[in-house]
């Protein structure tokens, strides 16, 4: 353009207008950068600091086995207050080699748990009025059941006839039953009680085979093994011993789709204790989350495989524990195990553990160290038979209120409540309005920058342009033909200056910005080319402003006496 | 000067602008960064961060002294809340022999806590306002204790009362080795929520320890001479560091095939959010406030390009050029420092008091920076050949 020839001709004022729009645009793109960067700190953390929960009958006894009503489901579902729905499932799955840790091989009326311990037996008081025998039980083999370690075990007995008692230091086997802690949410394996063969039912063959005499004239190790497996195929106990011993390699298989989302997760009971947990972006990937325990017994590390074969099917149980249903992987006594699939890898990518210490009053659900979570689909397909603890949704903390307001009142007058989590709204809740604040302000001072940067670089250029657009109309130039001046300085200073400063932005952003901030921000921090994206939005909205500052000042210009112009 | 202003104002005007927003925004800046930390702080100093020891596997805690030894020794910690049991029969008064428990803690209010059980002291033996029991965990042949109501009832005891009871674990041979404990009661508790057995005794810990250590048969050791609870609390001045310390309490108890799980992740989770924000702010504050002292150089720079008009007048009739330096540059100077000491007024009416020194020092650097940016261009017109002055076309 003609117009740029007058550039070269007085280059150092322009030059100077230039840099001092460059630097007020950085500054403006620094306020930009900051509302961006507090934009993704708060979406990152709007979802680890929510409300995750579920809603449940308070008219029924068992709660948590009850299902939730389609057209409650249908409400709460269709609610726009609502972030995100799952409803898991669990199946049983088989490991190659990974020990499981036997918590429970469920009996048909109580979550108790069998074991198949060999040792010497001490009896030390016998009841004559109840006829059971306390006694204690130095083990010297595990046949089946109970993870190995202890070596004394206290049991109590019922002799039942004279030949069943156990002598003072009798070597013996025992069939017997751990009990389940309720409140630690955990097998009991200091105690161990042996049924009452006399009292039992016909079918339950393990109870009415429940010690085993070893003569005193079986020594050797093989001996012993030979007489006490003759004994159990002959009683028919040995089929339920070989199925407690391949429940070692059962596992209850749980896919999520974000470890969040548990309402035992959320309140911190279950906790990732090393690697991470699942997240949305795992989907479609063979990875898994398996507990702390188990990874110490089988000696796993993150970023191990290991090998599983998952099932369709799951088991569950007719006894209820308090506000808790079984829902396991892990079949009953009576339960075949399941057609399992074909065995594939998946890599270990964190350990979980839960806080034993478990409230019934607030906990629906109850996991076991056989529990692996792994990626899946929990979308919901059908609004019906579903239980409340297979459901949860979650509330960003803004909207928790506005939900109650609208949801609570309305479904506690049909029977229902909700049970919802807290993840750490409260204490966030200050710092997402502080961060709130600063975006406003961000945004604001962004703007103010940009609108100082045009506005100063517009006065400084009609001041420096003001004689030659007035000797161009003197000579006969018309309005839109010297108002063309205004638009070459402002595309030759201005724009060069904000292209500039965008670069100097990004590479600043890119070189130096997000190192520092990964230290803090997991996820959700742009590339190069997101920043510039971004940053791109900004410029460009900066650079129409500026067209339509110069479009307006030249047409005001055009008004003006060109006789004051050129004085 | 002043007719300099009048004449030209635009620079002047815009300079003070800026330097008065500059100062006063990057002091605002510099308290919400100052506050963030301060929070941190706060949250670190004065949370309380507790090792919880749980069974690794199932059921009860079983936690060998020898294990809470090797932690004693490690020094991030302040101390550790613990308890043991074992069955006890009494002595004297003797009555029958039934069985009740004993229970052996360090410190008796962490028990209460943890047992829902509330307590009623003798005079002068009422914890301290810290929390402290007097005599309790100092070793003494009269040992004092802490009865079930029931038991009082029971046994036709009162507070202040002494008996004797020994640990029992109904194998014959405690009877003739478990030695006496003599106990004075020095309170009782409330067992409404029946978490202890009935009649049980609490005691100071170092009775099931300590010679003359109760645990003492071979029936009692191996089934009692373990921790059923134990919590460790770490110093507060170590929060920060609470991951390394988790990492020296697992290589021991890892031994002991137990788990630990602390509440650190709760406080890290809380802080968190406020470390983002704080080192966002932080990350950009610097860039921020060096972008700004440079457009401030910048406007000073203009101020001074403005003025080459009046230089080549006053070298034009004859003023010396050091004379029109120094006058041009006072000129200058004066708005500048004029423009910054209304920047401070103007950020010590929003920040207050105790920013004035930031606020000074700031604006002393930012005054300068803009009188070095405003005497380059001064020394190069004051020093310019006057026809060279004119032929340039810059005047």
């Amino acid at each position: 353009m003609k117009g740029t020839l007058f550039f070269l001709r007085k280059p150092l004022k322009p030059v100077i207008y230039s840099l001092v729009f460059c630097v007020l645009s950085l500054v403006a793109f620094i306020f930009a950068l900051q509302y961006e960067l507090d934009t993704i700190a708060i979406n990152e953390n709007i979802n680890n600091y929510s409300y995750v929960g579920s809603v449940y009958s308070n008219r029924e006894e068992t709660p948590s086995l009850t299902a939730i009503p389609e057209n409650v489901m249908e409400r709460i579902v269709s609610s726009k207050y609502v972030k995100d729905v799952e409803v898991r499932n669990v199946f049983s799955a088989r490991s190659e080699k990974t020990n499981a840790i036997l918590e429970y091989f469920i009996t048909d009326d109580t979550i108790d748990m069998y074991g198949v311990l060999e040792g010497y037996i001490f009896p030390y008081e016998f009841n004559e009025r109840t006829g059971v025998e306390n006694a204690t039980l130095v083990v010297k083999k595990n046949w089946a059941g109970v993870l190995s370690g202890q070596s004394r075990v206290d049991v109590t007995i019922w002799p039942g006839e004279e030949e069943d008692y156990c002598m003072y230091g009798e070597n013996v086997v025992l069939i017997g039953r751990f009990n389940f802690d309720r409140e630690n949410n955990s097998m009991n394996f200091s105690s161990m009680g042996i049924n009452n063969p006399n009292i039992h039912s016909e079918e339950n063959i393990l109870d009415r085979n429940s010690v085993i005499h070893i003569p005193m004239e079986y020594e050797d190790r093989g001996a012993i093994d030979d007489f006490v497996t003759e004994k159990m195929k002959e009683t028919g106990v040995y089929e339920y011993v070989e199925k407690l011993n391949e429940c070692k390699y059962a596992f209850s298989v749980r896919p999520v789709t974000d470890m969040s989302m548990l309402p035992s997760f959320a309140r911190n009971r279950l906790y990732i204790c090393g690697g991470r947990g699942i997240e949305k972006s795992d989907a479609g990937k063979k990875v898994c989350v398996i507990n702390q325990v188990i990874a110490s017994k089988n000696y796993i590390s993150v970023g191990d495989t290991i090998k599983l074969a998952v099932s369709d099917t799951n088991y569950s149980t007719d006894c209820v524990t308090h506000n808790a249903e079984w829902i396991t992987g892990i079949p009953k006594v009576e339960d075949e195990f399941p057609e399992y699939g074909e065995f594939e890898e998946y890599e270990v990518i964190g350990f979980f553990n839960f806080y034993t210490t478990r409230n019934v009053e607030e906990d629906f659900f109850s996991f076991s160290r056989n529990d692996i979570f792994i990626p899946g689909d929990t979308s919901i397909k059908g609004l019906e038979g579903i239980k409340p603890i297979d459901f949860s949704f979650r509330l960003l903390g803004p909207d928790y209120d506005k939900f109650m307001d609208d949801m609570e009142m309305e479904l506690f007058e049909d029977g229902y409540i909700f049970n919802m989590v807290d993840a750490g709204w409260e204490e966030f809740k200050d710092n997402y309005e502080t961060l709130t604040t600063r975006r406003l302000v961000s945004i604001v001072s962004s703007c103010l920058f940009f609108i100082a940067a045009l506005s100063l670089f517009t006065v400084l250029c009609i001041k420096h342009f003001r004689y030659e657009y007035g000797l161009r109309r003197l000579l006969g130039a018309s309005t839109v033909e010297a108002s063309k001046l205004y638009m070459a300085g402002y595309l030759v200073l201005a724009l060069p200056a904000l292209l500039l400063s965008l670069l100097g932005t990004v590479l600043a952003y890119d070189k130096w910005l997000v190192f520092k901030m990964q230290e803090v921000i997991d996820e959700g921090l742009p590339d190069i080319g997101g920043c510039f994206a971004l940053m791109g939005k900004w410029a460009g909205g900066c650079f129409v402003l500026g067209l339509v500052l110069v479009t307006a000042v030249s047409w005001i210009n055009g008004k003006k006496s060109l006789l004051r112009m050129v004085k | 000067m002043c007719k300099f202003i009048i004449r030209k104002p635009l620079f002047p005007v815009l300079f003070l602008i800026l330097l008065v927003v500059e100062v006063t925004f990057s002091g605002i800046l510099r308290r919400g960064i100052a506050r963030d930390i301060q929070t941190i702080d706060d949250m670190y100093n004065n949370s309380q961060i507790t090792f919880y020891v749980l069974p690794e596997v199932a059921g009860d805690l079983v936690l060998r002294p020898r294990f809470v030894d090797m932690i004693s020794d490690v020094e991030e910690i302040d101390r550790i809340c613990s308890y043991m049991s074992c069955p006890y029969a009494l002595r004297e008064p003797e009555k029958v022999v039934g069985m009740s428990w004993l229970y052996g803690t360090t410190d008796p209010l962490w028990f209460a806590d943890k047992m829902w059980i509330s307590y009623e002291f003798m005079d002068g033996y009422a914890p301290s306002e810290d929390g402290e029991m007097k005599d309790w965990n100092t070793f003494t042949s009269d040992i004092p204790c802490i009865v079930d109501e029931e038991f009082l009832t029971k046994e036709g005891l009162k507070t202040g009362d002494r008996f004797t009871a020994a640990a029992y674990s109904f194998v014959g041979e405690d009877r003739e080795k478990s030695p006496d404990i003599n106990m004075h009661i020095i309170g009782t508790f409330d067992n409404r929520e029946e978490k202890l057995e009935r009649y049980a005794v609490i005691i100071p810990e170092f009775v099931f320890l300590e010679p003359p250590e109760i645990l003492c048969t071979t029936a009692l050791l191996e089934k009692c001479c373990a921790f059923k609870q134990c919590e460790i609390m770490i110093k507060k001045e170590f929060n920060r560091q609470a991951d390394e310390v988790e990492d020296k309490m697992l290589e021991v108890f890892d031994r002991a095939g137990v788990l630990v799980h602390s509440d650190a992740r709760v406080l890290k989770k809380a802080v968190h959010s406020i470390e983002q924000r704080l080192k966002i702010q932080k990350a950009l504050e610097k860039p921020i406030e060096i972008t700004l002292c440079v457009a401030v150089a910048l406007l000073a720079l203009l101020m001074a390009l403005s003025v080459q008009e009046d230089i080549f007048l006053y070298l034009l009739h004859g003023v010396s050029r050091m004379k029109t330096f120094m006058k041009f540059l006072l000129a200058l100077g004066v708005i500048i420092i004029c423009s910054a000491l209304l920047a401070i007024v103007c950020a010590f009416i929003v920040l207050g008091t105790e920013w004035i020194g930031w606020i000074t020092l700031y604006a002393g650097i930012n005054v300068l920076v803009s009188i070095v940016t405003v005497s380059v261009p001064l020394l190069i017109f004051s020093n310019k050949n006057l026809v060279n002055f004119y032929q340039t076309k810059e005047a």
